[in-house]
């Protein structure tokens, strides 16, 4: 029977290995001046496929570890990394408006690089949380 | 005037001859979210300061006070 621990650390591992691919495709359309330097569809996938392993490790589990690896601390964690993921979220567009306003970047690679870095944002703030508390 | 709270938690739970994670499944939380109470990280509901006075056999004041 799977521990509160070990689907506690499964959720901000894939938490964060989704969150670094969403961070390194935004990076890498910075540097390559591409709006697709991965296939396009990498990052959604890999989150979808953490979905299904999170969603499969937790319906597997008895709910009394269910019960301890989503109690206060948890909640507590989840609600600031939301907070984070959605005031990055937000101030996203007066920056990258600014930016394309001022030529600096094209709304064609301004688009890719905000939506990745939105889902970076909640996914890594989630994942430090959980691993360390005291960062928030 | 607001205090600092100080928790004596770990004072009562090793008197208890509990592990962190003995304790935890007890009050059916993470080990982590005692180990972050005892380290003055995380501040826990009234709900969860009554259930570890409760197993722990002392009052919610005997593991949590306010240092003025």
């Amino acid at each position: 029977m799977l521990s509160s621990e070990k689907i506690a650390r499964l959720q901000s591992f894939l938490f964060g290995a989704t969150g670094l691919i969403c961070m390194l495709y935004a990076l890498l359309v910075v540097f390559t001046g591409q709006p697709d330097p991965m296939p396009w569809w990498l990052p959604g996938s890999v989150g979808l496929l953490s979905a299904v392993l999170i969603f499969g490790k937790f319906h597997r589990a008895d709910p009394v570890s269910v019960q301890q690896a989503t109690d206060e601390l948890f909640k507590r964690n989840a609600a600031i990394a939301h907070r984070f993921g959605f005031w990055s979220a937000l101030l996203l567009y007066p920056f990258f408006g600014f930016l394309i306003a001022t030529g600096v970047i094209s709304l064609t690679l301004a688009f890719p690089i905000m939506g990745t870095l939105t889902a970076a944002a909640y996914l890594l703030s989630f994942a430090i949380l959980s691993e360390w508390p005291s960062a928030g | 005037m607001p205090g600092e709270l100080q928790n004596n938690l770990k004072k009562y739970r090793t008197a208890a001859d509990l592990t962190q994670a003995a304790l935890a499944d007890q009050v059916r939380v993470s080990r982590k979210t005692i180990n972050t109470i005892e380290n003055g990280v995380f501040v826990p509901s009234t709900v969860l300061a009554l259930r570890l006075a409760q197993h722990l056999k002392v009052s919610v004041h005997d593991l949590f006070e306010l240092r003025l």
